[in-house]
Order: structure tokens, then C-alpha cells, then sequence
């Protein structure tokens, strides 16, 4: 009986001589490489804390001891997110950010920088670490080869694999606005396009994916980064688009995504020919690449062309559907060889329906591509994917197609999506309630084969309860979802709804701290308060009359909204459009009768229109009732004829066509 | 003002009410809205070899009248030197009204009865220029634009959007049997769809007591603004031709009041169209499907669609419902649906 080799191993870890502590880590290390079980094995002996130990006194640590511990730690880390999990608890991460600082040897540098990339690689990784001390200025460094003087071939060679790990730590350190200027700040654009040039792949790559993540959504850098020349005088732009014609596909894809952050943070608007005849064709082909390279491709794919219609016609011409449907198709087998066992089969899923959902988004074009592919009982299985991505993405999906009148009535009827849709909207996952609930927006519409079922099956209720939600997008989806449910509505059903909802929880989303939220609350009300007196009555009925009143007024003053203003005007519209007592509770509020004549000047043409409809309204001749004629007098005393007179020629038909009629009005008393 | 025009020379005149045939100085009422597009029509001629929308060689009409007119019709002798005197304009039934001393005179000059022929609107003069207009259009869409139309977004206008409803009802009107009862029948359409960037509309219409049927009948239509950007005059589908076309704006009170003859000849010019655009929309609705009963439980059809006038004004909507196998133009009349005092807007967005 005796220690295994392994127990023996960690044991000699605490001999006083460096050579068998170096013998040890090297036997650990050619153990675990590529070995799952041998990991867990020496992550159950404790050797981690040891090895950190070598870090943190470093007084009397031989650097190859050093050296190999950092090259085991690394070796643990790419060993999946328990490992890092566990190297993280045992305080690893800032010994070895402080072996990469310059003055170490530089095969400690190379070590400790793997290590940190695998680590940082997992998403629970605290980031913060970097961005203390001198630690992010000595990635910095790291990012010219030439920084640690390397004078053989073999040195060369490291400290250029040293840059590529540093861009790389860079790259996955690059969340938040925040972690992106101060990135900038330490000087990392320079380097980062010099790493451009240096001629090996894999760094090139590493810093085509920095440059990718520092200008994600970030206008300024993106413009600052195009404007940064390398050394030897060349644009990066330029650069990029000849990496992205580079016979290695991951170079194609890096690229491709460097240029699609550029162009999406709106930096590189003069390249928009390049983007439409270099990157976009170059995703696409890219889909009939294998593993991870098939899989990012849709990612980036659908940032490109998300909200912008040219692109996703021109990715419409392409044959980028087809190729997208493919993934799509096999997506009920859940376990299906045809997916690459070393890839990660539900994210291909999920980006591929994502892209589709992009080329559906704007045109009627895309939809008609993506229904004719026939993929809808796909997407309708994906509803209950194991993945909430997946899930999330076939809601996103089906929203694209829902956009369309057509394709609402008739192939997603018959593709029966309402129910399984209605079933996310318990979904686990926020991110799937919130993409459901978009989507049901559109489906609840008065033309929609699908609302009676929705409503059949509690819809109203349950878009009530999210619209008390938290989460700000979700309770905008679901105030949007009511009001469009009550576009056209008959009676019966806006009752039903305000029955649920409550005029006093109506209130309160008037006054949310989301302004979208109260514009989507006021078009609820201005849904409400017509076609009938009667309806007009019950709103007067549910609110009172004078918070009725008191929210036109307190509304009609946010004139920083135009958006709010329209709702509130056609608010007052409708009810201008009800019986005697409605028309008169407008009448004898002399606030909202300015706000109405002040608005008849707005330069949105929209506001004016609605302001005059207003007045058309209030001018109306019932059967010459007496009391019409005492408005329109009164009216006119106030000024308005002569404020319409004025309206004539305004530069809008509609306005001028309004006009026309208000001073019909005026002109039988 | 939408009373249904038969009297087709009117068109032919450009000015708000016909020359006044009878009068002694005929050749001198020649309006100037004919010297007009007649001095273009020369111009033309001496261009025709670079022009392609005057193909003189198939303006030589024998034998090809439009089948309204049935009189006949004096045939001028040519005069030498010009391929286009060889014409017989189908509508000089016109001068069959002159007075006496005209006849005794004689017709007008022959300068300007022969710029009233180059004038004359035949079937496959329109198919030269339906085809150029197509072009034309394309070039819009395409963003070329032609000169005259730029890039033109029809103007908006309150009655045409998503949530209006409109009643009244569509007529059988049938001129050729006087003696038929008219059948009506009430009429609901309700707007669901505008997008006045791509130039299209969607809506459902429900036939109220139609006749033989117990059911209201309800169909789901898409419609086409004509913008001259994303559709243009003519159809260019659903069984009609551009002499069909025609027919049917014709009846519209709109086109008396425009000259016709340069919307056919060329181009849409800005200012008719933009005078045009002022006061209506036109639009072309087809109705696509039953919504709520089988076709055949029905009885009825959906095989034509609808020329559609909409008045800005007032939201008054004049239509005329063609099928090659109907009785042609069933007259559809709609105003706005109000059910307040007044006109109410409801409002939805897709998310």
C-alpha cells in the first residue's frame, strides 16, 4: 500500500527543493492536459490553493516553479466552468495578474496570461480585478510584441502568442461602457491595429476581436479606431477588408464581425458598398463552415442587418434563408448527429432564428422568404425548447412575421402559434416573457384570427398582471399588448379589459417613470374613449370627470414628448366626438383650449392635424342644436377661426384640408 | 359631383366644359389646352425617330375603332407627305353636331384637324404609352426617378388610415337594361392596414342583406395607392388592360377635369398629378378572400376588384367594380362611419 502517484505529486508540491516541485507540476500538468477526470481528480486533492501558495509568497519560489504552477493553473481553467469556478474561490486571479507584469520572465508572462484568458473566458468571472492597479497598463504593453525585447526565433514567437493572449483578455474584458473607455484610456487602439499587421493569424484575430468589442455600441471609439493608422501607415478599415477575404474562416468571421461593429456604431458610413458586397456575403457563406465559426455567424449576421431595411433586402437576395431554414429544420431533434458534437447545437438554433427573425423584421420580402421555407412548425417547436435561448429566439421570430397583416391571418393561424406563444408568457425566463409578450402585441389585433383564442384563454388577465411587472420592457409589452386590444374593440371587450386592468391602475401607467409606457397608457385611453358616447361615458364613468380633466391637462404640458402630446390630443379628440355633456366638459376647460390653440402651431405636422381635429369636433353641427352654435361662437371669441384662417396655406395637405373644414364649421354661425 | 359619366368626347377636351360645337367660330375654339398638347404632338413627330412613345406607323387605324362609338365617322383624304394624315380618327362623331353654317363652311382648317387626329387616343396608342409609363415608374421605384415625378410619397390624409370605417352601399348599375331592377346591397369597410411609403392598404368589407344570402358576407381586400411611385395608372393584371383602365377613371368626376391626353401620351406631369393628388387618392382594392363564409355559400364573387376615388375633403369613397365576367360598373358609394358627433381616430402599432 501506498500514495498513488497522484497524492504523491501534490505531496512533493511541499518540498523544500525546487527540482521536485518541479517534477511534480510537470508530471500534474502532462496528466491533466486534455483530461477531464484527472482535473476533478487533482481539483479533489486540493492542489489548486498549493499552487496559488506559489504566488503569493513569492520570496524563494523559483521562477520555474513559478512558471510550471502558472502553465497547471492554465491547464485547470480550460477545463470548463467548474474549474475556473473553483480556481476563482481560491483567489488565483491576482497573483497571476501580477505575474503579467513586464518585469517577470517572460515565459511567466506567457503562462499566467493563458491562464487569465481561460479564466476570463468563463462569464462568471469577476473583471473587475483588471482594471485595478497597474494591471490593465501592463496588458497594454503586452500587446507589442517587441515590448519584451525577444531576441530568438523562439522569443519572437512567445511574446507575439503573449499579444494574442492579451488582446484576447482584452476582448472578453469588454462589457460595459465603462470597462471600454477606460480600455481606450490606457492606449489600446494603437497597439491593437499595429497587432493587425504583425502578420500571424491567431494575434490578428485576437485583435480584430478587441477592436470588435470596443467599438460595440460605441459610437466615438468606433470613429476613433478608424482613424487610428497602424505604424507602418496603413487604414485599418482597409486592413479589415482584406483580412476578410483570408482563406481561414475564423479570420473571415472576426473580421466580418470587427467591420459589423464599426458599421453598426455608425462609424464607417462611407464603407456602406464594402458592407453590402463584402461582409454581408461573407456571413452568409460563412454558414456552410462547420463548429463554432456556423455558429457565430447568424450572431453577427443578425447585429449587421438588424434596422436596417437595404441589408436585409440585400440579404434577401442572398441565399442566406435557405442555408438559415436548414439549421432550423432539425431543430426538434434535440440530440440530432447532424449538429457538430464539439459545437454547441442549441446556440446554432437560437442564432440561426435569431437571423431569420432579422431578415424578417422590416420587409414583407424577408417574411414571405421565411415563410415560404417553410419553417413556421419549426419555429412553433422551438417554443418549447429546452434552451430559454432558443425559446426567446422563435418568439423573436414569429414577432417578424406578425408584423405582416397577411401572414397574421393566415400562416400563422394555421401554423396554430397562439397557444403555445400564450404558454410563454409563463415562461421561467424574463427574456422569453418579454419576447412573447412583443410578439402577442401583434396578435391580439381586432383583424387577428388568433385574439379570440388569447382571450379565451385568460390573455387579458395575464397581460394585466405583467403589466405590474418590474422589468421595464416587459410592462411596456404588455400595456402595448392591451392597447392594441382594444384598437376597434367592441364595447363588450373594452370593458371586459378596464374590468381587469382598473381606470386606477390605468392612472398610474399614465404617470410611469418610462415614458413609453405613459404614451402606450394614453393610447389605451384614446382607444377607449371611442367610436360611442356610450364608451366615451364609461371612461368619464371610470375615471371621473375631473381626473379625466386633470391628466388631459397635466399631459397636454410635457411638450418635450411628442409622442405623449399626439396621444393626449387625440384623447381629447375622441371625447370631443361625444354627447353634449363631453363636449361641454372640454369646452369649459380654458387650460386645455390654449394648449389645443398653441399646438396648432407645432412643426410636427401630426400635432397640428390632431389639434385641428380637435376643434373640428368641438365645432360640430348636430341638427344645428343650439348649443353647437354657442360652441362654435365661443370658439371663435377665443380665437380660434381666426388662428385657422391663418392655416391656410400650411405646408401640409391634410393640415390644409382640416383647416378647410374647421372653417366650414365656423362659417354656419 | 360623382354622377357617372358616359358622354365620352368630353375627355378629349382639357378645359372645364366642351367647346361649344355649334358655334360659328368652331375652328377658333380649338382650346388651348389642344393647341397645346397638339404643338407637343408635333414636336413629337419631328422627334418620332428618337422618341419611341410615338410610333406613328401604328397609329394607322383601319379598322380599329373603340367599341363605344358606333357612328360613323367621315374619313379625311390624305394629304401628301405625312404618314399620320392617312388616320381616321374614330371621334370625330363630334362634328356630327355642328351647326349648318359650319357644315356649309366646311370643317376647321386642316392644320388643326389634323393636330386634333395626332391627338387621338387608340387602344394601341395606349399600350406604347402604358409601357413607357411602366418605365417610368420603375425608374421612381428604383430611385432614378424621372425629372417630372422626383421621388413623390403620396400625402396623407386622415380618413385613409388604419381603424377608419366606412358604409353606404354598392349598386348594380345597369345601363344597358334600363328596364332591370337595380340591386344594392349595404356595404361596411373597415381599414386595418396604411403605409403610405410602399403605397398600400388592407381592409375587410362586409356586404350587408345580400341578396339570395342570409349571411353578411365579409371578404378581406388589399389595396394599391396609385402614386405613380409604387403603382401607376394601370392595372396591368386582374384581366384588365389599360383601355379598361381608362374606362373606369374616366368615370370619375377627378379625370374630366384633367388632361387625359398627357397623362396617356407621357409622363404624369407634376402638376397634373400633384392637382390630382389635392382633392383624392385613387387606389385600386382586390379582394382576396372569404372571411367568414365558403365562396359558394356566398353567391358571390371576388374574381374583379374595385377602382377607387377617395375625396380627401370628406373621406367620400366612389368606387367602380370591374370583372370581365360581371356586369361592369357596379357603383360602390362610402362615407366615413361616425358613431359619435363627430370623427374619432383609434390607433394601433405593430411591436
Amino acid at each position: 500500500m501506498n500514495f498513488t502517484k497522484h497524492n504523491q505529486a501534490v505531496l512533493d508540491l511541499d518540498s523544500s527543493d525546487p527540482a521536485v516541485r518541479v517534477k511534480a507540476l510537470r508530471f500534474i500538468k502532462n496528466n491533466i492536459i486534455g483530461n477531464k477526470t484527472k482535473k476533478d481528480l487533482y481539483i479533489g486533492l486540493n492542489v489548486i490553493p498549493k499552487l496559488v501558495t506559489f504566488f503569493i509568497e513569492t520570496e524563494g519560489v523559483d521562477p520555474e516553479v513559478q512558471i510550471q504552477a502558472a502553465i497547471v493553473l492554465g491547464s485547470f481553467a480550460y477545463g470548463g466552468e467548474e474549474n475556473v469556478t473553483e480556481i476563482v474561490k481560491h483567489e488565483a486571479v491576482k497573483p497571476l495578474l501580477e505575474c503579467i507584469s513586464s518585469k517577470n520572465d517572460p515565459r511567466l508572462i506567457e503562462a499566467a496570461a493563458r491562464a487569465l484568458k481561460a479564466i476570463y473566458k468563463c462569464p462568471t468571472a469577476n473583471k473587475n480585478d483588471i482594471f485595478q492597479g497597474y494591471h490593465l497598463q501592463d496588458l497594454i504593453t503586452l500587446l507589442d510584441p517587441d515590448a519584451l525585447k525577444p531576441k530568438t526565433d523562439r522569443e519572437k514567437i512567445a511574446s507575439v502568442h503573449t499579444a494574442e493572449l492579451a488582446a484576447t483578455i482584452i476582448a472578453r474584458c469588454c462589457d460595459t461602457n465603462e470597462q471600454q473607455i477606460q480600455i481606450a484610456q490606457a492606449g489600446a487602439f494603437p497597439k491593437l491595429v499595429n497587432l493587425l499587421t504583425c502578420g500571424f493569424s491567431k494575434a490578428q484575430e485576437a485583435a480584430l476581436d478587441a477592436l470588435a468589442y470596443l467599438c460595440r455600441e460605441n459610437s466615438d471609439f468606433g470613429k476613433e479606431i478608424v482613424k487610428t493608422k497602424s505604424e507602418t501607415n496603413e487604414d485599418p478599415v482597409k486592413i479589415m477588408l482584406n483580412l476578410i477575404r483570408d482563406k481561414s474562416p475564423t479570420m473571415r468571421l472576426i473580421s466580418a464581425k470587427c467591420l459589423t461593429h464599426l458599421c453598426r456604431a455608425k462609424a464607417i458610413d462611407e464603407y456602406l458598398n464594402d458592407i453590402t458586397l463584402a461582409v454581408l456575403p461573407t456571413l452568409v457563406k460563412l454558414l456552410d463552415e462547420k463548429g463554432p465559426v456556423r455558429e457565430e455567424a447568424p450572431h453577427v449576421l443578425a447585429y449587421l442587418i438588424r434596422d436596417n431595411e437595404e441589408l436585409q433586402k440585400a440579404a434577401c437576395d442572398s441565399e442566406a434563408v435557405s442555408k438559415l431554414a436548414e439549421f432550423v429544420t432539425h431543430i426538434s431533434d434535440q440530440n440530432s448527429s447532424y449538429y457538430d458534437p464539439l459545437g454547441d447545437g442549441d446556440k446554432l438554433k437560437e442564432n440561426a432564428l435569431m437571423a431569420l427573425a432579422a431578415i424578417s423584421s422590416l420587409t414583407d420580402e424577408g417574411r414571405k422568404l421565411v415563410v415560404d421555407a417553410k419553417i413556421i412548425p419549426h419555429i412553433v417547436a422551438a417554443m418549447s425548447h429546452r434552451s430559454y435561448g432558443v425559446r426567446a429566439a422563435a418568439c423573436q421570430c414569429t414577432r417578424s412575421l406578425s408584423r405582416s397583416v397577411h401572414i397574421l391571418r393566415t400562416n400563422l393561424v394555421d401554423a396554430g402559434i397562439a397557444t403555445p406563444l400564450f404558454k410563454l408568457l409563463s415562461d421561467e425566463s424574463t427574456d422569453v416573457q418579454t419576447m412573447a409578450c412583443a410578439t402577442l402585441c401583434n396578435i391580439v389585433l381586432e383583424f387577428s384570427p388568433m385574439r379570440k383564442q388569447i382571450m379565451e384563454q385568460g390573455g387579458i388577465e395575464k397581460l394585466v398582471k405583467l403589466v405590474h411587472s418590474p422589468d421595464n420592457t416587459l410592462r411596456l409589452n404588455a400595456i402595448w399588448a392591451l392597447k392594441n386590444l382594444v384598437y376597434h374593440a367592441e364595447s363588450e371587450v373594452k370593458y371586459r379589459v378596464m374590468e381587469v386592468l382598473t381606470y386606477q391602475t390605468m392612472e398610474k401607467l399614465i404617470e410611469d417613470p418610462e415614458l413609453d409606457v405613459q404614451e402606450k397608457a394614453l393610447n389605451l385611453l384614446r382607444n377607449l374613449a371611442c367610436p360611442k358616447p356610450e364608451d366615451i361615458e364609461e371612461v368619464f364613468n371610470g375615471l371621473t370627470e375631473s381626473r379625466l380633466m386633470n391628466i388631459i391637462e397635466s399631459k397636454l404640458c410635457c411638450s418635450w414628448s411628442e409622442e405623449i402630446i399626439k396621444q393626449i390630443l387625440f384623447v381629447i379628440n375622441n371625447i370631443a366626438t361625444g354627447n353634449e355633456n363631453h363636449k361641454k366638459t372640454i369646452m369649459s376647460r380654458t387650460n386645455i383650449l390654449t394648449h389645443i390653440k398653441n399646438y396648432m402651431s407645432h412643426q410636427n405636422p401630426d400635432i397640428r392635424v390632431a389639434a385641428v381635429w380637435c376643434l373640428i369636433n368641438l365645432t360640430w353641427m348636430e341638427d344645428k342644436h343650439s348649443s353647437s352654435q354657442l360652441r362654435v361662437r365661443e370658439l371663435r371669441q377665443f380665437g380660434f377661426e381666426d388662428i385657422v384662417k391663418n392655416m391656410a396655406n400650411d405646408e401640409n395637405l391634410d393640415v390644409r384640408e382640416k383647416v378647410k373644414m374647421a372653417l366650414v364649421q365656423f362659417s354656419q354661425a | 359631383m360623382f354622377a357617372a359619366n358616359d358622354s365620352e368626347t368630353e375627355i378629349y377636351y382639357a378645359s372645364e366644359s366642351p367647346p361649344d360645337l355649334d358655334s360659328d367660330l368652331e375652328e377658333n375654339n380649338a382650346h388651348d389646352e389642344d393647341l397645346e398638347a397638339a404643338n407637343d404632338a408635333i414636336e413629337d413627330l419631328s422627334n418620332r425617330r428618337n422618341n419611341n412613345d410615338f410610333n406613328t406607323t401604328n397609329m394607322d387605324l383601319d379598322g380599329e375603332y373603340t367599341s363605344e362609338d358606333e357612328e360613323q365617322r367621315p374619313h379625311i383624304s390624305p394629304a401628301a407627305g405625312h404618314a399620320f394624315q392617312r388616320l381616321i380618327d374614330p371621334y370625330t362623331t363630334r362634328h356630327h353636331r355642328r351647326s349648318s353654317s359650319q357644315r356649309i363652311r366646311g370643317f376647321s382648317p386642316l392644320n388643326s384637324r389634323l393636330l386634333r387626329r395626332t391627338n387621338a387616343i387608340t387602344p394601341s396608342f395606349l399600350t406604347q404609352h402604358v409601357k413607357h409609363n411602366k418605365e417610368l415608374g420603375l425608374e421612381s421605384i428604383n430611385g432614378a426617378g424621372s425629372k417630372e415625378l422626383g421621388q413623390f410619397r403620396l400625402p396623407e390624409s386622415s380618413f385613409l388610415r388604419a381603424g377608419m370605417t366606412f358604409s353606404g352601399t354598392q349598386n348594380l348599375m345597369n345601363t344597358q337594361q334600363p328596364s332591370q331592377r337595380d340591386e344594392e346591397w349595404e356595404v361596411k369597410v373597415t381599414v386595418h392596414y396604411v403605409n403610405y411609403k410602399t403605397g398600400t392598404a388592407i381592409g375587410l368589407m362586409e356586404a350587408l342583406n345580400v341578396p339570395n344570402s342570409s349571411n353578411t358576407v365579409v371578404t378581406y381586400w388589399e389595396g394599391e395607392m396609385i402614386d405613380f411611385v409604387n403603382h401607376s395608372l394601370w392595372t396591368d393584371k386582374w384581366n384588365s388592360t389599360p383601355d379598361i383602365d381608362l374606362q373606369h377613371w374616366k368615370k370619375f368626376d377627378a379625370f374630366r377635369q384633367m388632361d387625359v391626353r398627357s397623362i396617356i401620351r407621357g409622363t404624369p406631369t407634376k402638376e397634373w398629378f400633384q392637382e390630382a393628388c389635392q382633392k383624392y387618392i385613387f387606389m385600386r382594392w382586390k379582394e382576396h378572400y372569404f372571411v367568414n363564409v365558403t365562396a359558394q355559400e356566398s353567391g358571390l364573387t371576388i374574381a374583379g376588384f374595385y377602382y377607387i376615388c377617395i375625396r380627401r375633403s370628406d373621406g367620400t369613397i366612389e368606387g367602380y367594380y370591374f370583372d370581365p365576367v360581371s356586369t361592369p360598373y357596379q357603383k360602390l358609394t362610402l362615407k366615413p362611419l361616425l358613431k359619435g358627433n363627430g370623427v374619432s381616430f383609434c390607433d394601433y402599432s405593430f411591436n
